[in-house]
């Protein structure tokens, strides 16, 4: 595995993902392209609809019945996912990439006892026997902070509190030690102190254990607590890619720029950042050009004609904005297809 | 979950006087039985005396006190038209009746969950499409019409399975599938659609994150939560298999409790039409307090908060 250690952890190379709806396919994620390194923690945020979560779910080839990976590749250690067959795909998730998901409540199954649901992962993917698996879920109960572990292990998901479910998605996520863990919303639907706790959980566990994180947020604050590096989506499209400090000192992207505006002097609030003027287009009316165009107070008469290139302005910075005066018009898959509304 | 059995079998009793105070006073009020048991040309003593032999001498309430205290030591009385004990009729034609609604039970649910998980699993593909639309027609048939159209095709047209009759496997097959077709429709239906819906929730994609085959995603985790409205289904259906069998049996000349109880009723055999009733009444209630076993087994959340 030497060579594999070499590759980047992940590296996602134009990667478009489309959703089939009554009105057409539609790019739910269009063309991005990231990559992130062993250990590093890679904060994606953006307004609701901005395709983080379709992001996730094409990583781990889960995505919803009308939804598929049209183009582009996400690379594991230089393997790329999309290549793999089905069986191979199960030895991924959970495996290598674990996640955590938004809704504590509905993310485990009503009718197995937390332990049972920890366990069954760890029989899979690491081979263990009942038994074993069963020690294993209640070590991991008790690294997450879940009091008197041995008794929570056999109790049911209804029995635990938001916040304690968390924990045990958390658990569950890392039981068969993945190097990546792609954490969508972990905290939005946990009231503010709680949210605060599995936070500071996560981040322990990240440094701890040294695993990379792909951890997706519509809130600044909570990225920039966790997060090395920024990845803003809007529109299904990466707007701006920066490290984490660079993102609030010195945002490059007009979107960038709104968000940081409209988030709440002290960031305490779950906020939803409504402030940017203009709504968030819908999958099926995305605008043609810089999807940003018709709320950009600086858009431009090419804006609305084309979709600017990326340009990287050092350190690792990286831009999509025809403001950073880049060269020419980045010839999209929906341009050449007819699809997604551009003409 | 004792204490969930005691109430449940609490209930269970009260429903059976209800059910058979209600026959009582059907019968009661309905006609005379003596009048038809009487021969036409009996004078006034002799239809006296057998008023008395059969307590019908006495006020309705008197007699619906009487009634109640023999029915809790299960005495039914002799049957009008046979003078046995209507106990041991309906005792006799118990077992042929168990048996013509389990299997027509079993074969409903072993056909009907696995058919209505395929087709939850192939939405919209031939195989779905084909299961909404026999279950859509085992639904529009009444169970009379599907006898007889059994009876049809199987006993005359190609006469490979006996038309009616008991004592064979041979015998079993039509009257239990007739009985088990609009079974089987409301099962696939809702299976089907519990289904459609358990797939649709988080945790479905929680298990395939976490790389499980698909095997255990739909048999352990989907199958398991998508069959508690299925239970629910089979209590409600539970009464249908009981009106269901009064008519196959009838049909089929299937010797049933069904049967008899039809019989009774026509003849106002009074004692039998009570004994029929209080054990159709007792195997109902058996059978979903069974059921509400099942729900417990399944479900952890009604098993720990009753
Ligand atoms: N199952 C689906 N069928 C059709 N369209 C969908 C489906 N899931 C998501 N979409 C659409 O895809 C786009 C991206 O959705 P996605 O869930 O990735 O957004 P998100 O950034 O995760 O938002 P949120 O913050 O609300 O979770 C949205 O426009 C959404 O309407
Ligand atoms: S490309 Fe134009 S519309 Fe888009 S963010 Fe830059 S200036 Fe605004
Ligand atoms: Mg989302």
């Amino acid at each position: 595995m030497s060579d594999a250690a070499k590759k980047p952890l992940l590296e996602v190379r134009n990667l478009r993902t489309v959703i089939d709806t009554a009105h057409g396919t539609f790019p739910a994620v269009d063309e991005v392209s990231f990559v992130l390194e062993r250990g590093a923690v890679l904060g994606v945020v953006g307004e609701s609809g901005s395709g983080k979560s379709m992001l996730a779910l094409s990583l781990l080839r889960l995505l919803p019945g009308k939804g598929r990976i049209e183009s582009g590749e996400a690379l594991l250690d230089g393997r790329n996912l999309r290549a793999l067959s089905e069986r191979e795909m199960r030895g991924v998730r959970g495996r290598r990439i674990g996640m955590i998901f938004q809704e504590p409540l509905t993310s485990f199954d009503p009718l197995y006892t937390i332990g049972d649901q920890i366990a069954e992962s760890v029989r899979k993917h690491l081979g263990l026997k009942p038994r074993q698996a069963r020690e294993k879920a209640v070590e991991l109960l008790s690294t997450v902070g879940i009091p008197r572990p041995d008794l929570a292990c056999d109790e049911y998901p209804f029995q635990f509190s938001g916040g304690m479910r968390q924990r045990a998605m958390i658990a569950m996520a890392l039981a068969p030690d993945p190097e990546l863990l792609i954490a969508d919303e972990p905290t939005t639907a946990l009231d503010v102190t709680i949210q605060a706790q599995i936070l500071e959980l996560l981040a322990k566990l990240q440094r701890e254990r040294g695993i990379a994180v792909l951890f997706i947020s519509h809130n600044l604050g909570v990225i920039a607590e966790i997060a090395d590096e920024v990845m803003v989506m809007y529109g299904g499209q990466v707007m701006e890619r920066s490290e984490v400090v660079r993102l609030f000192d010195a945002p490059a992207h007009p979107y960038t720029q709104s968000l940081l505006e409209a988030r709440p002097a002290l960031d305490r609030a779950p906020s939803r950042l409504r402030a940017i003027p203009g709504q968030v287009p819908s999958l099926e009316s995305r605008p043609a050009g810089c999807p940003f165009h018709p709320r950009c107070g600086r858009a431009m008469d090419i804006c609305s004609r084309a979709r600017p290139s990326r340009s990287f302005l050092g350190s690792g910075q990286e831009v999509a904005c025809w403001l950073q005066g880049a060269g020419n018009a980045f010839q999209t898959h929906a341009r050449a297809s007819g699809a997604g509304g551009e003409s | 979950m004792l204490r969930f059995f005691l109430r449940r079998a609490m209930e269970s009793l009260i429903t059976i006087i209800v059910i058979v105070s209600v026959v009582f006073l059907v019968l009661n009020l309905s006609g005379d039985p003596i009048r038809m048991m009487a021969s036409p040309t009996a004078s006034a003593e002799e239809v006296a005396e057998l008023r008395a032999a059969f307590g019908f001498d006495k006020p309705l309430v008197l007699r619906y006190g009487d009634f109640l205290a023999q029915i809790s030591r299960l005495r039914f009385g002799d049957s009008i038209s046979t003078r046995q004990p209507a106990l041991r009729m309906v005792l006799q034609r118990l077992p042929a009746t168990l048996l013509l609604a389990f299997t027509a039970l079993a074969i409903a649910t072993i056909l009907g969950i696995p058919l209505g998980m395929l087709a939850a699993v192939r939405r919209g593909k031939a195989a779905d499409t084909a299961a909404v639309l026999v279950s859509m027609m085992g639904q529009a048939m009444p169970v009379f019409w599907i006898a007889l159209l059994l009876i049809f095709v199987f006993g005359v047209m190609i006469p490979i399975l006996p038309p009616s009759g008991y004592g064979t496997f041979a015998h079993l097959v039509l009257p239990s599938i007739s009985i088990a077709i609009f079974l089987l429709a409301g099962i696939v239906r809702v299976t089907r659609a519990s289904m459609l819906e358990v797939l649709q929730q988080p945790f479905v994609t929680v298990v395939r994150s976490k790389g499980l085959e698909e095997r255990i995603v739909l048999f352990k985790h989907a199958l398991r939560n998508a069959s508690i409205p299925v239970l629910t289904q089979l209590t409600l259906q539970m009464r249908f298999v009981i009106g269901g069998s009064v008519v196959v049996e009838s049909v089929f000349g299937w010797p049933g409790v069904g049967q008899l109880l039809a019989q009774a009723a026509y003849g106002r055999d009074y004692p039998v039409v009570i004994a029929a009733t209080f054990f159709i009444a007792l195997f109902i209630l058996a059978f979903s307090m069974m059921l509400d076993l099942a729900y417990g087994l399944v479900d952890p959340r009604v098993r720990i908060w009753h």
